[in-house]
């Protein structure tokens, strides 16, 4: 899995920032953020943030700021909602989306973008919740998740 | 609660971590740093650029492709007619001076071009494989073969990004094959308007427009002579004050591969 995972964070780290602007390195924290739930995950979004903006010629520090700080509310509604759902990351991916794109490319057509990204959003979430089946059901907190 | 607690102290780590880096950045001690990330990653952001490019291009015939590029030389060789007019107008003359300027080109191939969806959308911006190690200086005005795609915006030490001719902050002035005046302005999504240009002016479809070569007051400022493209509608009201027309470029941005910097 942690190959995997490597994989997928260099993939759409070469992606958004060669070819589209659709925010896959967000996509893939926030599906990996709902699955796993560890502090972790926090610091995986401060170095892909900074390795990010080097290539992306934004000033370093502030993707890793936008994606901890997302990813700290969505660890806030942990409690109200389950998080770890398709409709959520659906929610979250949009909103996420929306603001990142209006942060980082605001003369783009933002909100298709963000719908399109949270469509993709649902497939990682998808595709990473198939990978990890396995390994979550040995998890107290996965094994209530998918049994 | 425990988990809970652990959470809330690793998210503020972050936050300072990300706080401090941030400051650091703007004070510019992570330049080296940058400029290693970028000079590490480039390869791979350009191959990843390569692989889209050649699945855009997949589709389109040799014979597509043969006629395009012969678009684009025509274009050149009516342009480089223009200027020679110009220039022996002006030796006859002996009054104005010929701009003809000692340019050196530097060739650059783009590793990244975002936009929305890859092949078709049109960016707003290239990232090239030239920074400042390369002499490329912030300003400089990059061109494929006579014509202009953009002006450098951003320089780090190994990379460049690159604002092009149709983004929507792309403001300069212009005039067409008849010697019309006006100012091109980028619209996003490839589109470009020659705007303010005088009622009294004649324009007409597939007039060619050129760069002026006006310089701004830091000195920045396009070449004379360079296409911008070709005129494909006009926008003549009596009401108005000036007169508009979309202009088009013979280029296709997003299947650039190699640019050139002029220095």
């Amino acid at each position: 899995m942690k190959y995997i995972l490597l994989i997928f964070f260099l993939l759409s780290l070469f992606l958004e920032s060669s070819v589209t602007t659709i925010p896959f390195v967000f996509i893939v924290l926030l599906s990996f953020f709902v699955l796993e739930r560890k502090e972790w995950v926090l610091f995986l979004a401060l170095i892909t943030g900074f390795f990010l903006d080097a290539i992306t010629f934004r000033p370093l520090g502030l993707s890793g700021l936008f994606f901890s700080v997302f990813l700290f509310i969505v660890f806030i509604y942990e409690r109200k909602f389950e998080i770890a759902t398709v409709p959520f990351v659906l929610t979250a991916s949009f909103i996420g989306s929306l603001f990142y794109l209006w942060i980082f490319y605001s003369k783009g057509i933002v909100v298709l973008e963000s719908v399109f990204s949270a469509i993709l959003g649902v497939l990682v979430f998808v595709l990473f919740s198939r990978l990890n089946k396995g390994a979550l059901k040995k998890d107290v907190l996965g094994s209530k998740l998918y049994e | 609660m425990r988990k809970k607690e652990n959470f809330f102290l690793a998210f503020f780590i972050v936050l300072i971590l990300s706080l401090f880096i941030f400051g650091l950045s703007k004070t510019g001690i992570l330049f080296p740093v940058t400029s290693i990330t970028q000079k590490l990653f480039s390869p791979f952001q350009g191959l990843t650029y390569g692989v889209f490019n050649s699945f855009e291009n997949f589709g389109t015939s040799g014979q597509v492709k043969k006629l395009e590029a012969e678009n684009i030389d025509l274009a050149s060789i009516i342009s480089d007619e223009q200027r020679l007019k110009e220039e022996n107008s002006a030796l006859l003359d002996q009054f104005k001076t010929a701009d003809v300027q000692t340019q050196s080109l530097l060739p650059a191939q783009i590793v990244g071009a975002p936009g929305f969806i890859p092949g078709f959308s049109v960016p707003e911006t290239f990232i090239i494989n030239k920074g400042t190690s390369d002499g490329v200086e912030s300003g400089d005005t990059v061109v494929y073969k006579n014509n202009l795609v953009g002006r450098v915006s951003k320089v780090e030490g190994f990379l460049s990004q690159v604002s092009l001719v149709t983004n929507s902050s792309s403001s300069f002035t212009a005039k067409t094959s008849q010697g019309v005046l006006g100012v091109i302005k980028g619209q996003g999504g490839g589109q470009m308007i020659l705007d303010n240009v005088l009622l009294s002016d004649n324009l007409s479809t597939k007039d060619l427009v050129l760069t002026n070569g006006d310089t701004n007051l830091s000195g920045g400022g396009f070449p004379p002579g360079l296409v911008v493209g070709k005129i494909v509608s006009v926008d003549k009201r009596p009401s108005d004050l000036f007169q508009r027309a979309m202009v088009t470029s013979f280029l296709d941005f997003s299947k650039l591969t190699t640019v050139f910097v002029i220095k």
